[in-house]
């Protein structure tokens, strides 16, 4: 029987999804440009994370993310040409014999120094994908060959210098993505290494594990809801009315909107139901997106806590106090809550 | 019913586990349970309770920590030499009991078994003196001279520098039984968490008035002292979590009669999200 035991119901769990959510949205975009030659392109990619009020809900298997809708914004893309410097004329056309020139054909500059062509395009705020899963969460306890016979305290001041956890990602990744040349492999394993790469304590380490996920790349209802929010902005910013009635027109307009909004997804939502039924993913994209969330969530942990676990730090050259955590479980009780327990030894 | 039936998170933590922690903290800092002069420090094995050396983790030596806090000499009221006496203090085989009563048996002056929503906690308090022998006595004595003939004012203690030697220190025990709860209070217009002293004991001194001094001593240190600071306002319980979740206590209502709450030898705390 476990001696501490913490619960969490789905109130709870949505309002740190929220704030995470806030949190997330608040993130700088993520931009990046390179140049080939006189071609120049640069990206702009920024998600919104919206639709978060009761996202999360439970069921006997696990943890359901219902219809997270995830809006790139911004989102654009600026090709660029470096033109070369052209000029014409500039020739002689009587030449002086006794050197230089007396007519002159005069120089004219077509194109100048520093010009380019820039084309861009703006998306931002038209195109959203929608993700809808159901995810078990498994603690397992991670222990490193490395640690080899130091005691828990020396484990827990000895940086992991070891190439453990790499070699366990590397072969996560090569038994389940086969194909893949070992170069890349290894370049995937090393994205993920930092996450989990510590000391060489042991660790309990809080998985997900996806037992079926739907994901929309563009989710049809979402991107028109946008689409005529856009509208609706244009055409009331060319309107010369006050802005409280721009707001209140917007206001009476998002209802509808969001009507329209969830009868094009209409089979999106079917397509989850049929998920959640049968417990498994419809569509290639669907079944491959759980295939590489599944590789993903073996090497990424959501949430990991050292064992022994240090409840009081080190003090100058006194050892943290370390206290031994055994029998980590999570049980989810439909509809109301998780619950995490655990044994605290001496 | 689910935990959470009357909250949004729900924690609770039994006496084992408490009682765990409290035995990781003896064997991992040792230093923090015993406490004695020079001689002390340098060999442990001098200490009077023994059993705590048994289970100390091996970390302890390997990383060099103290298994003795150092404290100065005690002084000898009339003397202003620089011997003083070495002494050592233990507290040991420190538990603690949520009701119902089941791991310390409260004695009888405690009106056992524990009531409901209380704890009790016991506390082995060793002591020793290093009582030097005669002729160290004689020897120093004679080497410094008396204070009470030298026509110096020795009526303070002084704060002595040498040890007098010993070869084993006098050894006592004491059990110390204390009965307490949590309520929820007012403290200057503020809602606190309090810890309330219900009633203390220590068997088996004599004579009896020296019995009711001390623990009447302790009874006023703890009341007086000790426990007010620990009483903690129900504002500052709200918390602000990594700047994503505020919490704090449910407040108390029908369906949540205490909180934090003692019952099923564990304490349960009620968070509701702010």
């Amino acid at each position: 029987m476990s001696n501490v035991t913490i619960a969490a119901n789905v109130k709870a769990l949505n309002e740190v999804f929220a704030d995470l959510a806030t949190k997330i949205n608040s993130l700088p975009p993520i931009s990046k440009g390179g140049s080939i030659g006189p071609f120049s392109a640069n990206f702009e990619l920024g998600f919104l994370v919206s639709n978060i009020a009761n996202v999360i809900s439970l069921s006997p298997g696990g943890i359901n993310i219902n219809n997270l809708e995830i809006t790139y914004k911004p989102l654009s893309l600026t090709i660029s040409i470096a033109l070369p410097t052209i000029q014409i004329g500039g020739g002689c056309i009587i030449p002086n014999p006794f050197g230089g020139c007396i007519l002159s054909i005069p120089t004219m500059t077509i194109i100048p120094p520093n010009t380019s062509i820039d084309a861009s395009i703006d998306l931002g705020g038209i195109f959203a994908s929608s993700i809808s899963g159901e995810f078990s969460i498994t603690p397992t306890k991670q222990v490193l060959q490395a640690k080899g016979s130091l005691t828990p305290h020396e484990a827990h001041a000895t940086p992991d210098t070891s190439n453990d956890i790499l070699n366990n990602f590397e072969s996560i990744i090569s038994s389940n993505l086969p194909f893949l040349p070992s170069s890349v492999v290894t370049a995937i394993a090393n994205i993920f290494v930092p996450f989990v790469k510590d000391d060489l304590a042991d660790k309990w380490l809080f998985h997900l594990d996806d037992i079926w996920v739907n994901l929309n790349l563009i989710d049809i209802g979402d991107t028109v809801v946008n689409i005529l929010d856009l509208i609706t902005q244009a055409i009331l910013s060319f309107l010369d009315i006050p802005s409280f009635v721009a707001g209140l027109v917007e206001d009476l307009l998002q209802p509808i909107f969001k009507l329209i909004g969830e009868a094009l997804d209409i089979g999106n939502d079917i397509v989850n139901w049929l998920s959640n039924l049968f417990q498994t993913s419809f569509g290639l994209i669907n079944i491959l997106t759980t295939y590489l969330s599944n590789v993903i969530f073996a090497m990424w942990p959501v949430f990991k806590f050292e064992d022994p676990f240090p409840i009081l730090p080190a003090s100058g050259t006194l050892i943290p106090i370390l206290v031994p955590i055994e029998k980590v479980a999570i049980a989810i009780s439909a509809p109301q809550e998780v619950v995490i327990s655990a044994n605290i030894l001496s | 019913m689910p935990l959470t039936q009357n909250c949004d998170l729900f924690g609770s933590i039994t006496e084992d586990a408490i009682n765990n922690v409290v035995l990781d903290l003896q064997k991992q800092r040792p230093s923090l349970f015993n406490y004695g002069t020079l001689s002390f420090v340098r060999n442990p094995k001098l200490l009077c309770n023994q059993s705590i050396l048994n289970m100390l983790d091996p970390d302890v030596f390997n990383f060099n920590n103290p298994v003795v806090s150092q404290l100065p000499l005690l002084g000898l009221p009339g003397y202003a030499g620089p011997f003083g006496l070495e002494y050592c203090l233990q507290l040991s085989e420190l538990k603690i009991d949520f009701a119902p009563s089941n791991t310390i048996t409260l004695p009888p002056g405690l009106n056992p078994p524990l009531a409901p929503q209380h704890f009790a906690l016991q506390a082995r308090l060793c002591a020793g003196l290093g009582c030097p022998p005669m002729e160290v006595l004689a020897k120093n004595g004679t080497v410094v001279g008396s204070g009470v003939f030298s026509g110096k004012d020795n009526s303070g203690l002084s704060s002595p520098t040498n040890p007098l030697q010993f070869i084993n220190p006098i050894c006592f025990c004491l059990d110390l039984f204390v009965v307490l709860h949590v309520q929820q209070t007012t403290s200057g217009g503020n809602t606190v968490i309090a810890l309330i002293l219900d009633n203390l004991e220590i068997p088996e001194i004599r004579p009896v008035g020296l019995e009711k001094s001390i623990e009447c001593y302790i009874r006023s240190t703890l009341m007086l002292g000790i426990l007010p600071p620990i009483q903690i306002a129900f504002s500052s319980l709200i918390l602000n979590i990594q700047g994503i979740l505020s919490i704090g206590p449910t407040p108390i209502s029908a369906n949540v009669p205490f909180n934090p709450s003692i019952e099923d030898n564990q304490l349960e705390v009620f968070i509701s999200l702010n």
